[in-house]
């Protein structure tokens, strides 16, 4: 409950910090020079058909979230006025403010909504990259129909405003969004993104060379206009995937764009506009074709993988099976053996209490040739009462004996009274094996935490470890939490995945518990 | 101990320290008992001595256990068969009592307590089984049906109409099973069905 009442608290410090303030600064000088760049190939009463400015705002909304709104809007009408006076030697009117921060109200409202019906609603349009899609689409209409009604409104109460084509506004802030949200957006997912920019020699060379070859034909053959570019940057989409379609939008439009600005008449320009959003479209499908096949690949190699690795548990299991057998023949002749031969020296103890040691040792050995066997059999896919803290204390002793670590690099933290689930025991212990196995995985030197809690709801296991920065292949197939997710939801339970502030990461699985089972 | 003295117990098992082990726990236990490595040697020794109780192996060389099993029921209706495994398996399991009518179906490593309550039990079955067998030997086939109809409840009218003969004929049927088998009472008969089964 505590947590739930401080969160808006804690959103409104974090928006108050140090970092916050230089985020926000980076998007007023971000906004202001793609506002001001626009305006370079803008037509007399309208921006462009390309206006990258709604590109880096729906960016930076959609990765920091719609509670930025209001200070997106503060920092566009201060970048549009400071421009406004220093450019124009004007002031903003109370007409202009609200042009201003409608697109940046809009957009917000728009992204929070979907933020919201992607988080409560289950359906498939919620599964990524859907939401994004639609929030790509449904931003720059609801921003064109909402500054459309205003500019209708404010035209009967004021004579001299211009009335803008809603469509133009429409389709630029559309083609913003299209040519840099997504660069933008795949760049701030790690830092790694700026390493997989790069090309090799031979394929930058090959790269290049076409993107002349197509700029070099569309200026020596005006009649094409920019049909040679647009097969060039539907080549490099097709050759490096979404990424290298990126690039070429980017270097195409720079081009096309500050080229158009040089054009006199206004049809010509917006023509080359038009030609250069067919040619980014086509682009954009090829990468995006390159990437799913790319993507289909990896899968497939991926299932490959497993289905060598199901190939070989099978030949294991059987070779497991064949030893159990080899080993439970003469195992029945030392049992038989061994107590004839206690029972027969009872007048010698030394013999009698060795060959009684070789039979209990013997029998011990049956039983667990015994279980051992009954692994596989039905009777363990019986649900049944089980002990959380033995089988966390199992699962504990098998991941360090798999990894051959020391004791304490796992601590299990487990409460005074046992807490007791249904479940099938080796399921669950394949489930939290799993999770701990990758625990220890990404935190290689330093020690995890598992701990046990319940209440009235149910069981709490959080296994938590350090964040690594760098993290060692474990050999893994990533399949592990998959396995463990669905393990735990057939248990009725859950598995959440919290990354916290403090560097931990910590997944946290939730069971329905029983009562104590009476033995 | 002295009503195993007479038992004899074969044990089949291509583990040949297995077999002699079982052998020798068997033989301080007061049974005879003799150990083979292939059901083809048993059958061979069935042929010059029959055995109460085969304990057997499933997983064999050309020969299996079950294979062996239908041998052995071919040969002698009344031999108590216990089967042993390495391998043991739920269809394995359900088959070995109800198609190939083993007595017990032991899971190796072997229960020593088990084996020796199973073959305790397989002894006495076998025996009172092949007694019946001797009692009902000499009935005629008719004579047999009358039993049977007679061990499952019916009265004598019933056993007439059900056979199509007149009651006079069935009670005189019914005289003749009596003399035959030794027996005075329908709960003898019912005993001495149940025996045979």
């Amino acid at each position: 409950m505590n947590t739930r009442t401080s969160l808006p608290k804690r959103s409104l410090s974090r928006l108050l910090s140090w970092p916050s303030v230089g985020l926000w600064l980076a998007y007023l000088v971000a906004f202001s020079i793609s506002h001001e760049i626009a305006r370079i190939w803008g037509g007399a009463y309208f921006f462009s058909l390309w206006y990258p400015a709604a590109g880096i705002r729906f960016a930076f909304l959609w990765r920091y979230g719609a509670r930025w709104t209001f200070l997106i809007a503060a920092a566009e009408l201060l970048a549009q006025s400071l421009l406004w006076t220093v450019i124009e030697h004007q002031v903003v009117s109370p007409r202009m403010a609200v042009d201003i921060i409608l697109p940046s109200l809009t957009s917000g409202g728009v992204i929070a909504a979907i933020r919201y019906e992607s988080r409560r609603n289950p359906s498939e349009l919620a599964i990524a990259p859907l939401p994004l899609g639609l929030a790509a689409i449904l931003t720059p209409t609801f921003t064109a129909l909402v500054r459309g009604g205003w500019e209708w409104v404010s035209s009967h109460y004021d004579a001299s405003a211009t009335f803008l084509p809603t469509s133009i506004f429409l389709l630029g802030d559309m083609l913003g969004i299209l040519i840099v949200a997504p660069f933008l957006l795949w760049l701030s997912e790690g830092k790694g993104r700026w390493g997989e920019l790069r090309l090799s020699w031979p394929d930058l060379r090959q790269a290049a060379l076409v993107f002349a070859l197509g700029w070099s034909l569309a200026l020596l053959l005006p009649d094409l206009r920019l049909m040679p570019i647009m097969l060039s940057m539907t080549w490099l989409g097709l050759r490096y995937g979404s990424k290298g379609a990126w690039i070429a939008i980017i270097l195409s439009s720079g081009v096309t764009l500050f080229w158009s600005a040089k054009v006199p008449d206004i049809p010509t320009q917006i023509g080359l506009h038009i030609g250069l959003a067919v040619a980014a479209v086509s682009a954009y499908l090829a990468g995006s074709y390159t990437d799913a096949q790319q993507a289909a690949r990896e899968i497939i190699a991926r299932r490959d993988r497993l289905l060598f690795q199901a190939e070989r548990l099978k030949t294991l299991r059987a070779m497991s099976v064949a030893v159990i057998h080899e080993i439970s023949q003469p195992l029945s002749t030392l049992a038989i053996e061994s107590r004839h031969l206690a029972a027969i020296s009872r007048n010698d103890t030394e013999i009698a209490g060795s060959a009684a040691l070789i039979a209990r040792k013997v029998e011990t050995l049956s039983t667990t040739i015994r279980r051992l066997r009954r692994f596989g059999g039905r009777a363990v896919d019986e649900p049944s009462p089980l002990s959380l803290g033995l089988l966390l204390s199992e699962v504990v002793k098998l991941a360090i004996g798999e990894t051959g670590q020391k004791l304490d690099r796992a601590q299990l933290i487990v409460p005074a009274t046992d807490v007791f689930v249904v479940g099938q025991e080796i399921e669950l212990t394949q489930a939290f094996l799993n999770l701990v196995r990758n625990a220890m995985s990404a935190s290689p030197t330093r020690p995890i935490t598992i701990l046990l809690s319940s209440n009235a709801q149910g069981a709490s296991i959080m296994i938590a470890n350090p964040h690594a920065n760098v993290v060692s292949d474990s050999g893994g197939f990533g399949v592990g939490s998959l396995i463990a997710r669905a393990i735990i939801m057939a248990h009725g339970g859950t598995l959440i995945r919290k990354d916290g502030r403090d560097g931990l990461i910590r997944h946290e699985v939730c069971l329905p518990i029983i009562e104590t089972p009476h033995e | 101990m002295s009503k195993n003295l007479s038992a004899l117990v074969h044990v089949v098992d291509d583990d040949e320290d297995l077999g002699e082990a079982v052998v020798r726990l068997l033989i301080r236990h007061g049974y005879q008992a003799e150990s083979f490595v292939a059901p083809e040697m048993m059958l061979d020794a069935c042929a010059r001595q029959e055995c109460q109780c085969v304990v057997t192996d499933i997983m064999m060389g050309e020969m299996d256990g079950f294979a062996l099993a239908d041998a052995l029921r071919a040969r002698n209706p009344a031999v108590a068969i216990i089967f042993m495994t390495a391998w043991p398996t739920t269809a394995n399991a359900v088959d070995a009592v109800r198609r190939y009518g083993g007595l017990d179906y032991l899971e190796k490593p072997i229960d020593e307590a088990r084996l020796l309550a199973a073959i305790a039990e397989g002894v006495a079955w076998s025996r009172r089984r092949g007694a019946a067998l001797i009692r009902m030997d000499r009935l005629t086939a008719r004579e047999r049906q009358v039993l049977n109809l007679l061990a499952a409840g019916m009265s004598n009218k019933r056993v007439a109409a059900s056979l199509e003969l007149s009651t006079k004929t069935v009670e005189d049927h019914r005289a003749a099973v009596m003399a035959k088998t030794g027996t005075s009472s329908i709960a003898d008969l019912i005993a001495l069905v149940r025996d045979a089964q």
